[in-house]
């Protein structure tokens, strides 16, 4: 379900969007499935991907921005080379999510939504991911993490720098 | 004095988009067009040049008959 | 005046019969099937209290403030969204519909400045009549919470402002934006509480989408979307309603003021051409009329070289007779003549046309129209039988095919433009005749069918290959043609147009449209149950126009487009009264009404009201009057509001003949480029003072009412009264309603048109007479005015000016939005934010050839004429086609267009110009020429 694939480069392409929008052409409605595959391409969907996005299925710029935005897994600029997303529902939040969510932020230097200066991390905020029974949960990437404290938070911090020092920087 | 050059323009083009009626009728339906649209003045400069070079000999017959309409046409009136 | 503020009935009428009753609050109430209950309260005399319904948009039914119990119905239901039932019976007002709402408000104001006192809209906002309406008292939950409170306020609008902190998420700027303008710039960003209104991705209004027609600031129902001058001015105290002076759309507008000073134009629901519509001119661009260059005092001079001197009244008006008088005693009567003005209302023209024809004594009167419509006037008058568009504009909501020919709705009648975007959202299609790719061959939720993209001069060669695939492949409508056209040049004329040369592939070397898409085109033309026409200036300003629009009258007429609503021929007026400037006589061969001067009876008819034996002969045209001036035999003209040293093609050869005359007399508001070779300047009046009527594109005749007094002490028609009077005719009138009074007398189709008459209707469509007292909104119904349709064979005779080596590219010109014509107004307010210079548009191809780059100075170069324009690359216009606009003189356009014209009525031939476009190696030349 995650747009974020690590690791996929996020210089935007003009011949990567269009190459998109092409294998979407014979499709009615094809606004979503095209935002999600130049997200899974290109890591984000900037402002020149929504202006091509608009202009190839005939919306405005503004209607193409406004679907972006509506969705908090499309994102306007490219995310660290990992996400960590913390949930805040009422079943995390019993069990300690606000002080992951405190730690989280102390730690890392950065607001939710925020990425780490090195670009490693992007810390996100998230309303239930679906894993109430071990709550707090926590997503990195695709993978679902639950009974998540402090220390453990930390160790998959580490294990996501690590990750991405290990391959090049895009 | 030769024509004013935007008169001989005017009249040749006229003609020209009468052409496809045949050069007699062209020539009558100009003669009408002259009447109708062109100030007094305007005529008579070109009635008064009909032998310059540069006219459509469609325009020099519609002139014959512009000619023939404003005599006629000076009779009736009054 | 007080200050009218336009009832809001909540959701859009619904047309039909008032077959469904019900009950609301005890009171029987008949409405039309389909109508919501929030609508039917409102007729009732009930408002149910509202803030995301508005009456222009859909229902939307997302404020929660509109509820009602109805009896039977679980729950509240919004009003606004539910359609109202037979024998429904329905509470707007009951103890817990008022918690409800109470509840909401409260909701509603925790998150919203409680600032109403220092705030713009203070007295003029719904949200605060809501907070009152439903007895809000206490606000439990404070603002203490998060807030959008202090979000940066959006000033970059040069003519409104958006404060988010304002914004309630209302949605209506956003549904403004898409269903009443079409252009669909804003959105609701994010989601639940971060939600907020966003001009897209820019991140301001000013670099976005939007085109700032202030549809979305008139929907706002607080001060998030506000207009400046009521930031800087204050809420209006009193309006006026009146008739915009821009495009010949003709909108109606209230002008709103405080004192004698204009706070600003909110377009009126009522006025029947706009229904509540604007765009950024009319809205916005209306601050030239108080400009500090406006001339308001006479001025005169002996000699163009001298100094102008401030005189009286007395002096300038008895100045300028006695020299009118002095030069038709030496050079004949003959050698004086006037011009009209199409921004002028229609007793003003009517005034001018008058003075020629009886105090100068000739026919030497022409109007602005010449150099615009001209062609319109005769190709309908000879098909149809009369000069003008055979429907009004809201017709084209019934059209299933729409075809735009030379027009560019979009910017240059753009409040009609979104009438059409209307329709071709709701599944119209749509082909465009136009060299350039316009905005409406592709624009949001807009696509043009076929985009035939010929080459600049070859209108006819393509109007005949559609008439050919229509006559060929048997789709016309022979039951119309038989009942409604003279037969015999039908047949003349189906003979002509099925020859071979007439074939889309015969003329696809001269068109440069492929024969298929054109019989494509044709077909879907014909084969529509409705199909309308609407064309602008790159049908007529041809030297083929007048056989353009008789082209197109012809296939109209071969497939039985004609009499009906939803089909038609309809130019698109360029200005505000072009044709009421036609129809009010101002040309040089006809009186008022389209009637030739050699018309006997209808001479006849003014010699006897005016006391003046008339001229039977016609007089001479604009461009005859300026070689007749270089010739030596024309001597002074009186030219009414008309820049015609910019306007006119091949300026240098006007700026001669001006400069040649003896006497020039300029009525205008500024010093403008013709009042450069001008000996009496006398200051005219804006719209904003005028009292008099428009007539627009429609044929309706709309009243323009004096909003404050006149800066300059008259009104323009008294000046000309005293002109004429001055030169021995004396006229007078005791208002401008007496004047229209003159023209029903003598017009036949304004019969039934009065001051009184309009103020009562709103508006007349003419013809109005004792046939049609209350006008006509479609013409040629059952009979054509001619009596019978006549088809007028249309051959193709190719311009003179012709792509060259020396000349290879052919120019076109055009409009923009923000602009309007010549720019003696737009230019003179916030518009020059949108576009401070004319820029030459290029194809990448042919800049390429030149090593232009975008953004490059370049200079073009005619046969006539050259200037220097910044280019833009763009694949808008084909290879081998550049185009400009001609709104700013320093680029002078109209030094490098020739002279050729239309071959029946002198129209310019501007939209065709061999040019060619070289790289200016330095640029600061360009900078530095003289203004």
């Amino acid at each position: 379900m995650s747009e974020v694939a690590p690791g996929t480069s996020s210089e935007f392409s003009e011949e990567r969007v269009r190459a998109v929008l092409d294998a979407h052409r014979s499709e009615r409605g094809g606004l979503l499935p095209v935002l999600h595959d130049i997200q899974g391409e290109l890591g984000c969907i900037d402002e020149r991907a929504v202006a091509m996005v608009a202009c190839d299925l005939n919306l405005s710029q503004a209607e193409v921005f406004g679907v972006v935005s509506f969705y908090p897994d499309f994102r306007a600029s490219p995310s660290g080379a990992s996400v960590i997303r913390i949930c805040r529902a009422e079943a995390c939040q019993s069990m300690g999510a606000e002080a992951l969510a405190r730690h989280a932020t102390e730690s890392l230097g950065v607001g939710l939504g925020d990425t780490t200066a090195d670009g490693s991390i992007t810390l996100e905020q998230v309303f239930c991911l679906g894993n109430c029974a071990l709550s707090p949960a926590v997503m990195v990437n695709e993978k679902l993490v639950g009974r998540v404290d402090s220390e453990r938070f930390d160790a998959l911090v580490a294990r996501a720098r690590a990750r991405a020092s290990g391959e090049p920087q895009p | 004095m030769p024509l004013r050059n935007d008169l001989v323009q005017m009249a040749n083009q006229i003609a020209a988009n009468f052409l496809h009626h045949g050069p007699e009728v062209a020539a009558s339906e100009v003669a009408a067009h002259l009447k109708r649209f062109w100030a007094p003045p305007m005529r008579a400069e070109l009635l008064a040049n009909l032998d310059d070079g540069r006219l459509d000999p469609i325009v020099v017959r519609a002139g014959e008959l512009l000619r023939e309409l404003e005599s006629a046409g000076s009779n009736s009136a009054s | 005046m007080p200050l009218v503020k336009e009832r809001d009935l909540g959701t859009r009428a619904v047309s039909g019969s008032p077959s469904v009753e019900l009950e609301i609050d005890g009171m029987a109430v008949a409405v039309p099937e389909g109508t919501s209950v929030m609508r039917a309260a409102a007729l009732a005399g009930i408002g149910v209290p509202k803030l995301c319904a508005t009456d222009s948009l859909a229902a939307f039914g997302s404020c929660r403030l509109c509820l009602v119990e109805i009896e039977g119905v679980r729950g509240t239901p919004a009003s606004c969204t539910t359609p109202v039932a037979p024998g429904m019976k329905v509470s707007t007002q009951t103890p817990r519909l008022e918690r409800l709402r109470r509840n909401v408000m409260e909701l509603y104001i925790s998150d919203h400045p409680l600032d109403c006192l220092t705030c713009a809209a203070n007295g003029d906002c719904e949200l605060q009549d809501m907070a009152g309406a439903v007895g809000l008292r206490e606000v439990r939950y404070g603002q203490a919470g998060q807030s959008h409170l202090g979000e940066v306020k959006d000033t970059t609008n040069p003519y409104f402002a958006f404060d988010p902190a304002k914004c309630i998420v209302c949605s209506r700027c956003v549904r403004a934006c898409e269903e009443t303008q079409g252009t669909f710039a804003l959105t609701i960003t994010g989601r639940g509480f971060g939600s907020r209104v966003a001009p897209g991705p820019a991140g301001n209004f000013f670099d976005s989408e939007c085109v700032s027609c202030g549809a979305c600031v008139q929907a706002c129902p607080t001060d998030a979307l506000e207009e400046k001058s009521v930031i800087d001015m204050g809420v209006p105290d009193r309006s006026v309603l009146t008739t915009c002076a821009y495009c010949g759309v003709g909108c109606s507008f209230r002008a709103e003021l405080r004192g004698d000073e204009v706070v600003r134009m909110v377009p009126s629901k009522s006025g029947q051409a706009n229904e509540g519509h604007s765009c950024v001119k009319g809205r916005f661009a209306w601050g030239y009329a108080t400009h500090r260059e406006r001339v308001v005092k006479p001025m005169i001079r002996e000699a163009i070289t001298d100094p102008w001197r401030e005189v009286s009244w007395e002096e300038a008006i008895g100045y300028a007779g006695s020299r009118l008088r002095e030069i038709q005693a030496t050079y004949g009567v003959a050698s004086i003549g006037g011009i009209t003005s199409s921004r002028c209302t229609n007793e003003e023209v009517f005034v001018v046309q008058k003075m020629v024809r009886a105090a100068f004594g000739n026919n030497n009167v022409d109007t602005c129209a010449r150099v615009c419509h001209s062609p319109t006037g005769f190709g309908l008058s000879q098909t149809f039988g009369t000069s003008a568009g055979t429907q009004d504009f809201a017709s084209v909501a019934e059209a299933d095919v729409i075809m735009v020919v030379g027009a560019n709705p979009s910017e240059a009648h753009p409040v009609f433009a979104s009438r059409m975007k209307r329709r071709l959202r709701e599944g119209a299609r749509l082909v465009v005749v136009d060299p350039r790719r316009i905005d409406l061959v592709r624009a949001p939720h807009i696509e043009a069918s076929h985009h035939l993209q010929l080459q600049p001069g070859s209108n006819v060669a393509l109007i005949n290959a559609m008439a050919h695939v229509v006559v060929t492949e048997g789709l016309v409508d022979r039951d119309f043609v038989s009942e409604r056209c003279e037969m015999d040049d039908f047949a003349v004329w189906e003979k002509f147009i099925s020859t071979d040369i007439n074939s889309p592939e015969a003329t696809e070397p001269i068109t440069g449209v492929p024969a298929g898409e054109v019989r494509a085109a044709a077909r879907l033309y014909a084969g529509a149950p409705n199909a309308a026409i609407y064309y602008g200036l790159g049908v007529t300003e041809h030297s083929q126009g007048s056989t353009m629009v008789m082209g197109l009258a012809n296939l109209a007429m071969a497939t039985g487009n004609i009499g009906r609503v939803g089909v038609g021929v309809n130019p698109l007026r360029g200005q505000n009264n072009v044709q009421g400037s036609c129809d009010m006589g101002s040309f040089p061969h006809e009186f008022s009404g389209y009637r030739h001067v050699s018309d006997d009876t209808v001479r006849h008819v003014f010699e006897e009201l005016w006391g003046r034996t008339l001229d039977p002969e016609p007089g001479l045209r604009i461009p005859n009057m300026f070689d007749a001036a270089i010739e030596g035999t024309f001597r002074a003209l009186f030219v009414q509001g008309e820049d015609i040293a910019q306007s006119d093609p091949n300026v240098n050869h006007v700026k001669a003949a001006l400069e040649s005359l003896e006497l020039c007399i300029v009525q205008d508001l500024f010093l403008n480029e013709t009042a450069s070779f001008a000996h009496v300047f006398l200051p005219g009046t804006s719209f904003l003072e005028k009292d008099g009527t428009f007539t627009n594109a429609e044929r309706r005749i709309n009243r323009v009412r004096p909003v404050m007094a006149p800066r300059n002490g008259k009104q323009e028609w008294q000046v000309v009264c005293e002109l004429s009077s001055a030169m021995g005719y004396p006229m007078q009138y005791d208002n401008a309603s007496r004047i229209m009074d003159e023209i029903a007398a003598t017009t036949p189709t304004f019969a039934g048109v009065s001051f009184r008459k309009l103020d009562e209707l709103g508006s007349l469509q003419w013809p109005c007479n004792e046939a049609a007292p209350l006008g006509t909104p479609t013409m040629h119904v059952g009979t054509f005015v001619r009596g019978k349709g006549r088809f007028l064979e249309t051959p193709f005779v190719p311009t003179e000016e012709r792509a060259s080596r020396r000349y290879p590219l052919i120019l076109t010109t055009g409009r923009i939005l923000t602009q309007y014509n010549v720019g003696a107004q737009t230019r003179r307010t916030g518009n020059v934010a949108w576009h401070p210079e004319d820029v030459l548009e290029i194809h990448p191809h042919d800049a390429e050839d030149r090593g232009i780059s975008d953004g490059d100075w370049v200079t073009v170069t005619s046969r006539v004429g050259q200037t220097e324009l910044r280019c833009r690359l763009s694949p808008r216009v084909p290879v081998g086609v550049v185009y400009t606009t001609f709104h700013h003189p320093v680029s002078g356009a109209n030094v490098v267009t020739t002279e050729h014209s239309d071959w029946a009525t002198n129209c310019p031939e501007y939209k065709v110009t061999a040019v060619e476009v070289r790289a200016l190696r330095a640029p600061a030349s360009a900078l530095h020429r003289g203004a």
